[in-house]
């Protein structure tokens, strides 16, 4: 499995001095399982990519996406495949429970929002709506998505190739207090317990000796806050832990955090953790 | 008057090493001017940036009230707002002004919680008190500033404003997504700019690419540079950059426009320029 971090970067693009060395793209993750092209969230780093995809005439193009927030699909207008009429574009995401994730792209990309709409790009484009836990396959990889505690409807992937293992936990707050999806809110107090349960068994099983964990760490401890449903690196540290993972990358970093800073946050967290730790680089390239 | 730029870059926000000089926010400008309150045109990424520099002021205590001028509701001109701080804080006011009837719930829309985890202060009860209003072809004061609006050809599908702005006996006008298909269109700007002080003009395509892209919303350099010739303009300063020019090509453009008869520069964000009382 080839990995390449496309955008690393939270809540919106950051185009500014002291975010150019770990990059100021929201995320995009470009996974090759063999020759299956597979990508992870659609947030502006996914504009290069698409260039290059053009470039080597890629036609069959797999996006997972995490959720509908902002930074995750706000560069899928941008991705230039849409315009190769020979691609075919399958972009998979949980169900929402109010509208069809067609409706939700559709949104994004047409008038008076963006001049060309979706449903008159060359490509074909095909949505696939996904299942809590359900494992399935796509080329020779075998992928299942788990429900995450994040405000809407969220999931993280899970990518089996080859041997190797795959996790992206992000957006999420692996420990929280407080429920954030939808449907989880406003249960029983019984319920409630059900719930974090589940959402934690989910992480584990999407994380369980993974190979590589890309995880959330959008806080740093004293800037936690219990409802925006972000985790801190302590919250992937333990859970890379629990689940014995063989590395962890700090992902979805904060939009002002500095490269500095950032340098600072892997050093200190690099000794607590029981595996490899980094924080994740635009442009880093890893095989598994 | 005091012209400060945020953002100018067009379509979408692009971080990257090549795009320090001349920035890589959405557009955004913001202008100041004695006894009037924060003027703010288009609000694309750079608005974040901003918002935060306001809240060292008047909006950190929930005391400010900004007017923002909307030329058109594409994503690079309106992304910034979910992530303009200041519409956090109880007590700021905000007014946006753009050209559709259905401003007021394309910019609900933006914040829907399918997209947008940021509290929805377009309700009442939420953070900053937000008006929209919808403007025409218009002429209005915001303070001691004079705006004229005047409806101009971007896009199918979108209403566009271009605006002038004029305080002190200056005058600036901003235009950064425009096209010229008809004589028609080209007067209406020519109208609208004549002799300002300082023209942010469309500089999105050279005018190589600008044939392949005909009827796609943007003009070419060449005809910013016409309309400033035609209606007698100060400074002609490129504007909203194409995503994938680097800042050496930028340079480029601008050494390619320096001898036209008409003083060019390009948007760089952070620039500021002041314009003296007349």
């Amino acid at each position: 499995m080839q990995i390449t971090f496309r955008g690393v970067r939270g809540s919106y693009p950051v185009a500014a001095p002291h975010s150019v060395r770990y990059g100021g793209n929201t995320p995009c993750i470009e996974v090759w399982a063999g020759e299956t092209c597979l990508i992870i969230d659609a947030g502006t780093g996914i504009r290069p990519l698409g260039k290059k995809l053009i470039e080597q005439d890629q036609r069959e193009i797999h996006l997972l996406i995490s959720h509908t927030h902002w930074d995750h699909v706000q560069g899928f207008p941008h991705f230039d495949p849409q315009h190769n009429e020979n691609a075919h574009i399958r972009i998979y995401s949980l169900t929402h429970p109010d509208r069809s994730l067609c409706e939700i792209f559709r949104t994004q990309q047409q008038a008076p929002f963006y001049p060309v709409s979706i449903d008159a790009v060359e490509a074909q484009i095909e949505f696939l709506e996904l299942t809590d836990g359900q494992p399935f396959q796509i080329g020779g990889a075998q992928i299942s998505c788990h429900r995450l505690n994040h405000p809407g409807v969220t999931g993280g992937y899970r990518i089996e190739y080859g041997g190797k293992v795959l996790s992206y936990i992000s957006d999420v707050d692996l420990y929280g207090p407080i429920l954030l999806g939808n449907g989880m809110e406003n249960g029983s107090q019984e319920e409630q317990r059900t719930w974090h349960k589940y959402l934690q068994n989910s992480a584990r099983d999407l994380a369980h000796r993974a190979d590589l964990m890309i995880c959330d760490t959008f806080f740093l401890p004293d800037e936690y806050q219990p409802d925006w449903g972000h985790s801190r690196p302590e919250d992937a540290v333990h859970l890379g832990a629990e689940a014995q993972v063989q590395s962890l990358a700090l992902f979805h970093h904060e939009p002002h955090r500095s490269d500095e800073e950032m340098d600072a946050i892997q050093e200190r967290y690099r000794e607590e953790a029981p595996c490899d730790l980094f924080a994740a680089v635009e442009g880093m390239e890893l095989s598994l | 008057m005091k012209v400060k730029l945020w953002g100018t870059r067009a379509q979408v926000p692009v971080p990257h090493p090549n795009t320090q000089v001349y920035g890589g926010n959405t557009v955004c400008v913001e202008i100041e001017a004695d006894d009037a309150p924060t003027l703010v045109l288009d609000a694309g990424m750079g608005l974040h940036w901003l918002g935060n520099h306001l809240l060292k002021n008047a909006f950190g205590r929930g005391e400010g009230h900004a007017h923002i001028l909307l030329t058109h509701v594409h994503w690079d001109h309106i992304q910034g707002i979910p992530f303009f701080t200041p519409m956090l804080i109880p007590g700021n006011r905000v007014s946006i002004y753009g050209p559709d009837a259905e401003l007021a719930s394309q910019l609900v829309t933006q914040m829907h919680t399918t997209f947008c985890p940021v509290p929805n202060f377009f309700m009442d009860d939420i953070g900053a008190g937000v008006e929209v209003v919808e403007i025409g072809k218009s002429t209005f004061d915001i303070g001691s500033l004079r705006i004229h609006a005047a409806l101009i050809n971007h896009r199918a599908g979108v209403t566009c404003l271009g605006y002038r702005v004029e305080a002190g006996g200056r005058a600036i006008a901003y235009l950064p997504d425009v096209e010229y298909l008809e004589e028609m269109h080209r007067q209406e700007v020519v109208d609208l700019v004549q002799g300002v002080d300082l023209l942010f003009h469309d500089a999105m395509l050279t005018a190589d690419e600008y044939p392949s892209h005909r009827g796609q919303g943007h003009c070419s350099i060449d005809d910013g540079i016409d309309i400033a010739t035609q209606a007698a303009v100060g400074r002609l300063i490129l504007f909203s950059h194409h995503p994938d020019r680097s800042d050496a090509e930028v340079d480029a453009i601008l050494a390619a426009y320096s001898d036209n008869g008409v003083e060019v520069d390009a948007a760089r964000e952070g620039s500021e320029y002041a314009l003296q009382r007349d």
